[in-house]
């Protein structure tokens, strides 16, 4: 079954249908979120709750863009809005709520099989440009796409990514770092 | 010395770091509880609504119990009316003067209606002639 016509049959609410779409893009799913989110479980959580998505939502996917950048944005969107959360609740001081716990960055890091250095790094980037910086650098998306996904202008995504790779240089550069050293 | 960072070098670090793996069960775990939730709710509505006596031991005791009041009491029921309907008999066949009056076949006149009235002539049959007929004797 082509993606088309899986879309197809996710649209006239045939759960094949999104199987082959969940076995076509779920890797993708997972990898980026749990690049932006830090852990296995929250990604599997994402994961789970972005097909349940798709299923109730494909009837609103006029096929514009490319279904995986349409998947990219809930994807970002879902993760960013989990972050946002995340932030509120520490804000209000609920220590123990289960969102709020965090690991440490060296813990994080093994979880995502980083050096704890690049992942410290990243974890101190702002959440839209850590976004555009992984959907470019690691998933490989075009500036267009990540615009599109992101719900942001092309400029936009540029001087974000822009901004996150001298941020990144610069933090390298004061722990000393050279290319062979990760 | 310092290493100055270019932009390529940024990007082929990050492009080098190694993609997270799941464990070997993850996505097929995954797919299982979307297909169970998808699954809920395409369930009928009914079915949550409506009681399944069947789900559950005690629910059959319930079920049960309901069953025997329900036919225990059409049974009542149906005793008491053959009962009443049974004495109605009794008393008519006993009691003879008390089955005439009862008789339906008697039909009973009301004396307003059998007997003219004197206390109201002008509602008689006879008043009720044509009052122009006594004007044509002084004619």
């Amino acid at each position: 079954m082509t993606e088309s016509e899986a879309i197809e049959r996710c649209r006239q609410g045939d759960v094949s249908g999104l199987q082959v779409l969940f076995e076509l893009h779920r890797t993708k799913v997972y990898h980026l979120s749990w690049r932006m989110l830090g852990s296995p479980q929250d990604a599997e959580d994402v994961l789970q709750e972005i097909y349940l998505k798709v299923f109730d939502r494909i009837k609103n996917y006029r096929g514009d863009s490319a279904f995986s950048t349409w998947l990219y944005r809930m994807t970002t969107n879902h993760c960013l809005d989990i972050l946002r959360r995340r932030k509120i609740v520490a804000f209000l001081g609920f220590e123990n709520a289960p969102e709020a716990v965090d690991k440490k960055d060296s813990e994080k890091a093994v979880d995502l099989g980083l050096s704890p250095t690049v992942e410290k790094v990243l974890a101190k980037l702002p959440e839209k440009q850590k976004a555009c910086l992984l959907l470019r650098e690691m998933e490989e998306l075009s500036y267009e796409d990540i615009a599109s996904a992101l719900d942001l202008s092309l400029g936009s995504v540029k001087s974000n990514i822009h901004r996150a790779k001298i941020f990144l240089k610069e933090q390298l550069e004061q722990e000393g770092l050279t290319p062979e050293d990760l | 010395m310092k290493h100055e960072w270019q932009d390529g070098e940024i990007s082929k670090v990050l492009r080098d770091l190694s993609r997270p793996e799941p464990a070997p069960q993850t996505y097929d775990h995954v797919w299982f509880k979307i297909e169970d939730k998808i699954a809920q709710r395409q369930r009928h509505f009914l079915d949550s609504v409506v009681w399944k006596p069947w789900g559950h031991p005690i629910r059959w005791v319930a079920a049960a119990a309901c069953l025997f009041v329900t036919f225990s009491g059409l049974i009542y029921h149906q005793d008491s009316v053959d009962q009443n309907e049974l004495g109605a008999y009794l008393i008519s066949v006993s009691n003879t003067a008390e089955s005439v009056t009862r008789d339906p076949g008697l039909v009973k006149v009301s004396v307003l209606l059998s007997e003219p009235s004197s206390s109201a002539p002008d509602m008689t049959v006879e008043n009720h002639a044509d009052p122009l007929s006594g004007d044509e004797i002084f004619l």
